[in-house]
């Protein structure tokens, strides 16, 4: 016979036998989820509900972010802005002939200026503290369409022979003109009556003229007395361009020193503040907490069921030789694989919640590949867990009472 | 060689049960023994201190020379996995299963490699004859036929001893007779055999037949000289 002359301990100091390769476990690990198909299917169900709300109540909001970020950059992409830089005593400003010089440069297919005049603005001439916060910007060129600004109420600045002005959206707050009278309204700038002809909109974009009133160029020059010198430039050009534009811009208006200006683009920042936002809703994802730790009580439980059911052959397996550590290693695998089944079901089902409400918005898609790998090892954990107290339970069995089992 | 000794061993269930009392029982190798009894003798108590499923209240066990009672679980399990087959009168056959894959479940923790288990395994079906039937499930089986899967699972892996718990016990004369045929086949091919039964038919066709008695042997008869493999 076989063996029959060999010592009978033969495996001491050796590998065990009875301790089951990683694939023996994986084929006796699944032996009874295949069998139990719906037992199964509902457990793990009990998980990808609760990966499955990670997963989508993760990917909503960057998706809803990503949709933003493409709003922002694709509304103002072909926007570039020229900045001096501030330092030392003297404020500085840009070359009086900035808009002329943008203009020529190639693939510059707008330019405007914009100036602050530090005249001071009061609601009324009688008011005698100025409001510090609101600037008096004069604006050259055709700046508005350019960065996507909106008339709210009234009109834009229309050149018109009496001195106008138009309200940033901030501005018009503060002087409580949100809303326009029907009788004309004036304000005064620089302790000149101002005519309001409009409100704007917000605008992203130019955020600094949310918090100005705004004057055009020839009437600042002329009842305001202010020097003609821009302290910021916006072009439009090719967005193709943008990138090789940002230095020969710097070189244009600085030519000694193009250090002296910085060339930024608008979009550019406005998404980064929008990336940088919280994507996650805390609660929801307390919820998606609760659903997996009730799916892992369901795991548990099916395990329990599981283990009690299958006592005969857990008995007839201790005694072909399975050792009490294969037996725990059974159980221990099927949970484990069953979570990972219930957690890559609810991850793609996630996924595709998300898609299709993302799809629905409009927006892009997005699922955070952290999400989906932290949901699926989240449920895996959750298995380890669960699978902890039946393991245990089914390795403890004495072969004579499991076998004895009806 | 003796293959199996058993001395003075005593099985007692808390609080009160003295389920063997005093068993002496040497089995030698290629022996077939037949041991029989009323029911609540002790013999399935037996039977699991003999296959190391169990260990005694007191006395040795030494199954190839090796002490049973000072060995640990693992150890025990060990020795299951390489040298004892069992055969249940429930069979234990997995539905999932076809035939070939419950025997190949008798080698899995036996430390038979993956690449030899099916081959082994479709050899000790044929041993049992049913090797037409591999592919079948318990289901769409007899229940002598699967009675004999479950004997070609005991044997797959050449065990030292076979100990068989009522084999015939669920099964009709018919089929009962095939099963005994094939134990008694694995006998003459050098198997040591030990079976329980209550059936007087299989225990009269036995070379040797021990009796137990509220736990104590009663009578141990040879019916032909012992055949010593
Ligand atoms: N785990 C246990 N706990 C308590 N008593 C037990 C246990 N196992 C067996 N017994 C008792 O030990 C005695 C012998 O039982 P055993 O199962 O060995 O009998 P048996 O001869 O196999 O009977 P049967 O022919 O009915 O199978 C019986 O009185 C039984 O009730
Ligand atoms: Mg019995």
């Amino acid at each position: 016979m076989r063996g029959q002359g060999e010592g009978l301990l033969r495996g001491r100091g050796r590998t065990r036998v009875g301790r089951l390769s990683v694939t023996d476990l994986l084929e006796v690990g699944t032996l009874g989820l295949r069998t139990r198909r719906l037992r199964t299917a509902l457990s793990g169900l009990g998980i990808a509900v609760g990966i499955a709300t990670v997963v989508l109540v993760t990917s909503i909001p960057a998706s809803s972010q990503a949709a933003l970020e493409r709003q922002l950059s694709d509304l103002g992409a072909d926007l570039l802005r020229i900045d001096p830089v501030q330092g030392g005593e003297e404020l500085r400003t840009l070359p009086q002939q900035s808009m002329g010089m943008l203009g020529r440069v190639g693939p510059v297919t707008r330019a405007a200026v914009v100036a602050n005049t530090h005249a001071e603005v009061r609601s009324n001439p009688h008011r005698l503290v100025a409001d510090g916060a609101l600037t008096a910007l004069a604006l050259d060129g055709d700046l508005l369409p350019m960065i996507r600004a909106r008339v709210a109420h009234g009109e834009m600045l229309d050149g018109d022979v009496a001195p106008t002005v138009v309200l940033g959206s901030s501005a018009a707050r503060r002087l409580g003109l949100e809303r326009l009278p029907a009788e004309p309204v004036t304000i005064d700038v620089g302790g000149v009556p101002f005519r309001v002809v409009g409100v704007l909109a917000p605008t992203p974009l130019a955020a600094d003229l949310q918090t100005a009133v705004l004057v055009d160029w020839g009437d600042a020059q002329r009842w305001l007395g202010f020097d003609g010198h821009p302290t910021v430039a916006y072009v439009t050009a090719r967005e193709d361009a943008i990138e090789q534009l940002r230095p020969v811009l710097a070189a244009t208006l600085s030519p000694q020193q193009p250090g002296r200006v910085v060339v930024s683009r608008p979009s550019d920042v406005l998404g980064a503040k929008a990336a940088s936002q919280e994507a996650f809703d805390g609660l929801f994802l307390g919820l998606a907490g609760v659903a997996l730790l009730v799916g892992g009580i369901g795991v548990a439980n099916t395990l329990f069921a599981s283990v009690l059911e299958r006592r005969r052959d857990i008995g007839l397996r201790r005694a072909l030789g399975a050792q009490r550590t294969s037996v725990g290693a059974q159980f221990m695998t099927e949970a484990l694989v069953l979570c990972l089944l219930g957690g890559l079901a609810g991850a793609a089902l996630g996924a595709l919640a998300a898609a299709w409400w993302a799809q629905a918005r409009g927006w892009p898609t997005v699922v955070p590949a952290t999400v989906v790998v932290g949901g699926v090892a989240a449920a895996l954990l959750t298995g380890a867990v669960a699978g902890i107290a039946p393991s245990v339970r089914a390795s403890r069995l004495p072969p004579t009472v499991a076998l004895a089992a009806d | 060689m003796t293959t199996l000794e058993l001395d003075e061993v005593t099985k007692a269930f808390p609080p009160d049960v003295v389920a063997l009392d005093r068993v002496g029982l040497r089995v030698e190798r290629g022996e077939l023994v037949a041991i029989v009894g009323c029911s609540g003798s002790g013999k399935s108590t037996l039977l699991h201190l003999m296959g190391a499923l169990d260990t005694p209240t007191a006395g040795s066990v030494r199954l190839d020379g090796t002490d049973l009672t000072a060995l640990a679980d693992r150890d025990l399990t060990d020795l299951r996995a390489r040298r004892l087959g069992f055969v249940f009168q429930a069979f234990h056959l997995d539905d999932a299963l076809t035939a070939t894959q419950n025997v190949m479940t008798g080698l899995l923790y036996a430390g038979v490699p993956r690449r030899l288990r099916r081959s082994r395994a479709l050899e000790a079906l044929e041993r049992v004859g049913l090797a037409h039937r591999a592919r079948h499930r318990p289901q769409q089986l007899s229940g002598g036929e699967r009675q004999r899967v479950a004997i070609a699972r005991a044997v797959a892996k050449d065990p030292v001893l076979l100990l068989a718990d009522e084999p015939t016990g669920a099964l009709d004369t018919a089929s009962a007779e095939v099963v005994v045929g094939q134990l008694e086949q694995l006998h003459r091919d050098g198997t040591t055999v030990v079976i329980i039964t209550h059936d007087v038919e299989l225990a009269r066709r036995a070379p040797r037949r021990v009796e137990l008695r509220d736990g104590r042997v009663t009578s141990d008869v040879a019916a032909r000289p012992v055949v010593v493999g």
